[in-house]
């Protein structure tokens, strides 16, 4: 799901630049306010991590090709603007060093499936876990619903931007859509299996330390 | 289906050496991404420009000694965008001509950054993005990533051989059911490999960018500004003259 260089208009290329240089600077900003030095090899490690997860690729029909996403993963341990820079770094990456995804479509990348799953996915994750009682259970259960709510939303943006700011015909959604709501539930599965296992060995490493179930904060928490 | 695009010894390639590789980072990412720019702005039919364009890079893989075969199989990537270009003539009005523009610019996108990555190796790559100015921090996280991206896969190589040995055989079914608890194991295990680097790090002096050695110092040359300028030149003639 990595626009390349064509697939969206020169006036979206202009317009998602300016909006996606926009937010990285914000984050940057809300980032070195609070960045803690020693948080900067677990968001490299994150970076790496939805990079390789993100290797594994299934061709669409459609266009594009589908992969897992791990932006919602990353704003939950890192927070949102962390975690949206984490992606940031994934797509300029795979854009300058693997021609995956296009350099005019940066902006959009980075907006579609960096910003809206790491700083959407983490107020809906707040949200969720607000409402929901405390527990292991619903802590993980919100992971898999962020995820793939995250997932779906991010592939809706694709979409827009190719077939309403791009050339390719309004069919692009409800395929692009359509995939996803099928990925969404690897893309579930994989973040839960993670955070379980954060929550388990190192729940001092998620960024709200606030919303943790009851049993994970405790000292000598159960291991997943 | 497993893509496994972002392998295939780019690092040897990049390595290798020609008046390409030679070339300062900085002037090659200004000048390649300056060029995808003027790519993607030109409009459906401007023919002459997109045949230009292709022709100086091709002239640029020739310069740069890069084997045919190699950029086609790193240009594989775009398959699947070829692929949605080819259904715009039978979708929209003028499709025709759009699809090929499409498709030429996704081709041009491609083989531009295959050309930067398979000329320059990624440490210098990363030290051309640091003089360009790029915040300090979207290129420590690089780094970072770049050097975690070795310790996962030595991880997931460890943690295969351990699993085998203990009797597991990959089937598709049974590798999808063990996938979660094996992602989740490396995620734990690589950070705590990856705090204990960084410690190891900062313990001997570390403060947030690597130290230059006179093999990565660099300074922009007359060759380098030649090779600027010319592109500029060409580049601003097609966009002017030839749609």
């Amino acid at each position: 799901m990595h626009i390349p260089d064509g697939l969206v208009d020169p006036a979206t290329a202009v317009v998602t630049t300016a909006v996606g240089a926009g937010l990285v600077a914000y984050a940057l900003k809300k980032s070195k306010e609070a960045l803690d030095d020693r948080r900067i090899p677990i968001v490299g490690l994150m970076a790496a991590f939805v990079f390789a997860a993100q290797m594994v690729t299934f061709p669409i029909a459609g266009g594009t090709s589908a992969h897992l996403l791990g932006g919602a993963m990353a704003g939950i341990l890192l927070g949102p603007w962390l975690g949206g820079l984490a992606m940031t770094v994934v797509y300029l990456v795979q854009a300058i060093g693997f021609a995956d995804g296009g350099i005019t479509a940066l902006g959009a990348n980075v907006i579609a499936v960096g910003f809206l799953p790491a700083v959407g996915g983490y107020y809906l994750f707040r949200g969720l876990t607000r409402i929901l009682p405390g527990t292991r259970m619903s802590y993980l259960g919100s992971v898999a619903v962020v995820s793939w709510a995250t997932t779906v939303a991010a592939s809706a943006l694709v979409a827009v931007f190719i077939s309403f700011g791009g050339p390719l015909p309004l069919i692009a959604f409800p395929i692009m859509v359509g995939i996803h709501s099928i990925v969404g539930f690897g893309e579930a599965l994989i973040s839960m299996s993670v955070i379980a296992a954060v929550l388990g060995a190192r729940p001092d490493l998620i960024f709200d330390q606030d919303r943790l179930p009851e049993r994970a904060s405790a000292p000598g928490g159960e291991v997943a | 289906m497993g893509g496994t695009h972002h392998g295939g010894g780019i690092e040897a390639v990049a390595a290798g050496d020609s008046p390409v590789h030679r070339l300062d980072p900085r002037a090659k990412i200004v000048g390649l991404i300056g060029l995808v720019v003027v790519a993607v702005s030109l409009p459906p039919g401007a023919w002459t420009a997109f045949a230009a364009i292709l022709a100086i890079l091709t002239g640029l893989v020739a310069a740069a000694g890069l084997r045919p075969m190699y950029v086609l199989r790193r240009m594989t990537i775009e398959i699947p965008f070829l692929l949605a270009a080819a259904m715009l003539p039978f979708t929209v009005e003028d499709g025709l001509a759009l699809g090929a523009a499409v498709g030429l610019k996704v081709t041009i996108g491609v083989l531009a950054m295959v050309i930067l990555s398979s000329t320059t190796p990624f440490p210098r790559l990363l030290r051309g993005f640091e003089l360009l100015k790029a915040p300090r921090l979207i290129t420590v996280i690089v780094a970072f990533m770049w050097r975690y991206l070795h310790v996962l896969s030595d991880e997931v190589s460890r943690m295969k051989r351990a699993r085998e040995a203990r009797g597991y055989s990959a089937g598709w079914l049974w590798q999808a059911a063990s996938t979660g608890p094996l992602i989740a194991t490396l995620f734990i295990r690589s950070l705590e490999r990856g705090e204990r680097v960084y410690l190891a790090m900062t313990s001997r002096g570390y403060e947030g960018s690597m130290p230059t050695t006179t093999a990565d110092r660099m300074a922009i040359r007359t060759r380098d500004l030649a090779f600027l300028s010319t592109f500029a030149v060409a580049l601003a003639s097609i966009r002017i003259f030839l749609p």
